[in-house]
């Protein structure tokens, strides 16, 4: 039996059942006197009791799945030196044809319009992290409800518009959703309180914001870099190599998105 | 054709970008809570000693298990994407959907379990398959519907435009 550390119900609901975590950024310890013991097993499945200023498990320092890091770096050789030799045989092409080029593209607007997609995520991001750390417990309630009315109104919408199937649909929806909320609507404390813990934690650190941004201004980079270094290579390329080009852009896209998580949930 | 490559690729970046700052905060009930938990001293400050030591290990004892990962995650979706230019044409159209949908489903129930099992690769350091094999035990030990319930909790946050959870 292995399970990763976990907060008892207890601790998250309160001694007296309701949630107590009072501050947004205090400690859940410092809300119990510093005198509570969690119980919880560790990976190797051995009873921990711990206390506040225990310290996490120690992790190996060992290399894993080194394959797949090696292929990951290896991989840019393969696709720069197609895009090398792809230009250098379109230069060598177009002297031939006694200097016609290839229609070229205008990145000018493209190049805009994605600085002002990234610009526009950055602030959307910022206001959904702050909006979130501000009203954590009721942004929750709030989704939940939302999601079943938004249901309802698609149903609505459907009959009057005279749309059989997406009334229905919404009114599946809508029955679906209701049963749903009634469900999980006693855990919503719960799931606030998990949320608003870790709102706490982010704030305790908030250098993880700065790598998560960082990590988005690498994405970006990447996106600029593939699109104006091999975009008139992919132009010309076939179907398979077009594949392994799509294959290779979303896997650094994954990477650094997966790093952004393990960061966060590393120690 | 280009054209239409490039305006994907914008909405694909607007949603990676999202999803960047959402990762930031929705894994961390089971991430940096783990140190700040158990440690508070190591993670209680901008750039503490905790992220600074889960940076380094993410770059490199763990950036084989996150590129493992990742890679079964981009074959997919690069298949699905590569499906959704097949939809331009007018042959077997219905089939063309079903897959598309079924490949929709397999990538994001393995984006799902990554998510998991990326907080043990993080926590414990442990290689991709163990990780992938302890989520499961997870799952099977506490319930589908804690998962499920943590499922519908992160889609409800971001429903507005990240569909990834």
């Amino acid at each position: 039996m292995s399970t990763i550390p976990i907060v008892p119900a207890a601790v998250a609901e309160g001694p007296s059942g309701k949630n107590n975590i009072s501050s947004a950024n205090a400690h859940p310890y410092q809300n119990y006197n510093d005198t509570t013991v969690v119980e919880a097993e560790d990976f190797h499945g051995n009873l921990l009791q711990q206390q506040p200023g225990m310290q996490h498990e120690k992790q190996p320092n060992q290399l894993k799945d080194v394959f797949w890091a090696i292929l990951f770096l290896l991989h840019f050789i393969p696709l720069i030196l197609y895009a090398l030799f792809s230009s250098s045989s379109d230069e060598g092409q177009n002297n031939n044809n006694g200097g016609n080029s290839l229609p070229s593209i205008n990145v000018g607007p493209h190049l805009f319009w994605l600085s002002v997609v990234a610009l526009v995520s950055v602030g959307l991001s910022s206001l959904s992290l702050e909006g979130m750390m501000r009203h954590a417990d009721v942004l929750v309630k709030i989704s939940l409800v939302f999601s079943v009315l938004f249901s309802a109104l698609i149903a609505v919408f459907g009959i009057l518009s005279g749309n059989l199937l997406m009334s229905i649909l919404g009114a599946a929806s809508f029955a679906i959703g209701c049963c749903y909320a009634s469900m999980v609507w006693h855990r919503l404390p719960f799931a606030a309180a998990n949320l608003r813990t870790a709102l706490s934690a982010v704030r305790s650190n908030m250098g993880l914001v700065v790598v998560a941004y960082l990590f988005m201004v690498l994405a970006f980079g990447w996106s600029l870099l593939f699109f104006l270094g091999f975009g008139n290579s992919m132009q010309q390329a076939s179907y398979p190599v077009l594949f392994c080009w799509l294959v290779s852009y979303y896997w650094v896209h994954q990477v650094l998105q997966y790093t952004v998580h393990v960061v966060c949930a590393g120690k | 054709m280009y054209v239409v490559c490039f305006i994907c690729f914008l909405f694909e970046f607007v949603m990676d970008s999202r999803s960047h700052i959402h990762n930031t905060i929705l894994p961390c009930p089971s991430g940096v809570v783990g140190t700040w938990w158990f440690a508070p001293a190591e993670a209680s400050s901008f750039f503490s000693a905790a992220l600074q030591d889960s940076m380094v290990r993410a770059t490199t004892y763990s950036f084989g298990s996150i590129c493992f990962g990742a890679f079964v995650v981009a074959l997919v979706r690069a298949l699905r994407v590569t499906l959704q230019y097949a939809r331009q044409n007018d042959d077997a159209q219905f089939l063309v959907c079903i897959l598309e949908c079924i490949l929709r489903c397999i990538e994001d129930m393995i984006d799902y379990i990554n998510r998991w099992a990326y907080v043990y690769v993080g926590l414990y350091g442990m290689d991709y398959l163990t990780a992938g094999r302890e989520v499961i035990n997870l799952f099977q030990q506490k319930g589908w519907t804690v998962s499920m319930l943590c499922l519908r909790h992160f889609t409800i946050l971001t429903k507005n435009g990240d569909d990834r959870f």
